[in-house]
């Protein structure tokens, strides 16, 4: 009987471990920016870097599409993601996220720019060639690879932006986008620079075949925000672990593999430039129909 | 009441005299056609084509005539000159080859195409023709070719009688030093030559151009083992990956400018069409019977995945 219960006590204290151990798991979701094996690559050894400095499991999980965003936070229980621009206003506005860190780029800057292009031998020099044609946009929930674009058109006098194309569609991802226009499937793209910029520097021929048309200004890059429910003590750990990476040479690998110099602190006030976005977009954050 | 009667009356006039000025307003016009025979991906477009003319009203109206010449430049002129003197109203032709030598002609009937390559017509031109046009992104093609497969020895199958084959010749060449390729020039000017150039030829993949005569001697190719990538499709043929402009799309814009100038329109009125409308198509059946890598971004860009 003794034995029995000394079985019983056993598995019990196993099980209560294990749920403690999965209970202690962090989930951090990744906007899906590009080809989502080349993102799954680039920030793999982050979590196992964050694994092993926090002693506590972290796991990165892709999220389906922009649009699902807020609701996957949510349903999935997410203790944090990397949002892009428009994101993370989103989810500081709905979810009341806390902005903690963003990637410093290699150049230096920790923001992003939206890029509307062409082919370089596609004819469309302006926007008045641009009538007609077909464009790509990323997603409806994407500063970059889509309100920056609305609002450039409206700023030059187009009322309403999707009607001035014959076709528009959604590709999904930022490179998708630029492959849209390089494989002639689409002859108008918009897409974040950075993205961009990686695929031009793997492969030159990309570059000398696109031409850039307009430029939004610098927009706060991917932005690690973290959940209001995370307990205020591992949020700064968390927080501390990113910044001092690019003290510590292992961390300096993973960054070099994320291809970021170091993280920086955010705050929610680099995010006023967005709203000012939203505003000359037309857009109303509240009723806003990302999905 | 009596009023009332009378305001019928007056609008049953005008409705019956607008749909008598609408019927005579498009009298029977015949257009001539001139379809290069053999090559499957134009058969395509003029079947869409035809199904979009036929929701028109004025498909009742026409008469087609249609000539499937070989696609060589003698035939493909002898074909025009027979739809000239034969007087039609106006011709249309199937791809870059058959439009320049209808516009070599100089036709006083307009002429418009289908599938004509840009780079290869702009020399010809003229004020009395208009088209649907498209232009390969060679570095794309080549790029998903040597993503699959370390590719040091290109092969590029073209006719050089055909133009916009060797434009794309030319452009291939241009681009393959980047991906340190080798480009091996594999001419054909019949079909059947497709098997004596590939003698003793050692190339790892092999890129065919959209020559109509090349097009008709991929059909033959099933039993090489190289990776074949085709700038005009050819399902009986299977092509690793083929990249080309869509045949529903390209047959609409075609139907539309048709129109236009069966009401009408002037060809010089009518833009020329060069939208991106084009169709990346990987099969990956053929793809894994090959041992091929198979990468990620052309199983996310394909438009249609054949397994």
């Amino acid at each position: 009987m003794r034995f029995l219960l000394l079985i019983i006590s056993v598995l019990i204290l196993c099980f209560s471990t294990a749920s403690f151990a999965a209970e202690k798991e962090i989930l951090i979701g990744l906007i899906p920016e590009e080809n989502i094996f080349r993102q799954m690559d680039r920030y793999k050894p982050l979590s196992e870097y964050l694994t092993s400095r926090l002693g506590m499991k972290t796991r990165f999980t892709i999220l389906s599409r922009y649009g699902d965003i807020i609701d996957r936070f949510i349903t999935r229980n997410l203790d944090g993601a990397f949002f892009g621009a428009f994101t993370s206003v989103l989810a500081i506005e709905k979810l009341g996220v806390e902005p903690v860190v963003r990637p410093l780029n290699p150049d230096g800057t920790s923001s992003a720019e939206g890029y509307i292009f062409v082919r370089r031998d596609s004819n469309i020099k302006d926007i008045k060639d641009m009538k007609g044609k077909t464009i790509a946009f990323v997603d409806r929930a994407t500063a970059t690879g889509y309100i920056f674009a609305l609002a450039y058109f409206k700023e030059h006098g187009i009322k309403n932006p999707l009607g001035y194309f014959r076709e528009y569609y959604f590709t999904g991802s930022h490179d998708s986008a630029l492959l849209s226009v390089l494989d002639g499937k689409a002859d108008i793209g918009v897409a974040k620079n950075k993205i961009i910029k990686e695929r031009f520097k793997k492969d030159p021929v990309m570059e000398q075949e696109i031409l850039i048309i307009a430029r939004s200004t610098a927009l706060p890059d991917v932005t690690l925000c973290l959940s209001k429910k995370l307990d205020r003590s591992l949020k700064e750990r968390i927080k501390d672990i990113l910044l001092n990476m690019d003290k510590d040479p292992e961390g300096r690998k993973v960054l070099e593999r994320l291809g970021a110099l170091r993280f920086v602190a955010a705050s929610k006030e680099d995010f006023s430039i967005v709203y000012n976005l939203l505003k000359k977009a037309d857009i109303e954050i509240k009723t806003y129909k990302y999905r | 009441m009596r009023q009332f009667k009378f305001r019928l009356l007056i609008l049953l006039l005008i409705s019956f005299v607008s749909f008598i000025k609408e019927s005579h307003a498009i009298e029977k016009r015949t257009i001539g056609v001139i379809l290069p025979s053999n090559v499957t991906y134009y058969e395509e477009i003029h079947t869409h084509f035809l199904k979009k003319m036929e929701a028109t009203i004025v498909a009742r109206q026409i008469d087609f005539l249609i000539q499937k010449p070989f696609p060589d430049p003698i035939a493909l002129s002898n074909a025009a000159r027979k739809l000239i003197a034969h007087n039609v109203d106006i011709i249309f032709c199937y791809g870059t080859e058959a439009t320049i030598a209808t516009l070599k002609e100089r036709p006083d009937q307009p002429v418009i195409y289908v599938a004509g390559y840009t780079p290869a017509l702009e020399r010809y031109r003229t004020k009395n023709s208009t088209g649907v046009e498209f232009k390969t992104p060679i570095s794309s093609i080549t790029r998903y070719l040597n993503s699959m497969k370390e590719i040091k020895t290109l092969g590029v199958v073209y006719n050089p009688l055909e133009s916009d084959s060797l434009y794309q010749l030319d452009e291939i060449m241009r681009c393959c030093p980047f991906y340190k390729m080798t480009v091996i020039k594999l001419i054909i000017k019949r079909p059947s030559d497709i098997r004596q150039v590939l003698e003793n030829i050692n190339v790892d993949a092999l890129i065919f151009t959209t020559s109509s005569i090349a097009n008709i001697a991929l059909s033959n190719f099933r039993e090489y083992r190289i990776p074949v990538a085709s700038l005009l499709p050819r399902r009986d043929a299977k092509p690793v990956i083929s990249l080309y402009p869509s045949p529903k799309k390209q047959a609409e814009k075609a139907a539309a400018i048709i129109q236009a100038v069966l009401k009408g329109k002037k060809p010089h009125e009518i833009a020329r069409d060069s939208g991106a409308d084009m169709e990346l198509i990987f099969n990956l059946g053929e793809a894994q019977r090959m041992g091929l890598r198979i990468p990620a971004d052309l199983l996310t860009e394909a438009t249609e995945v054949i397994h």
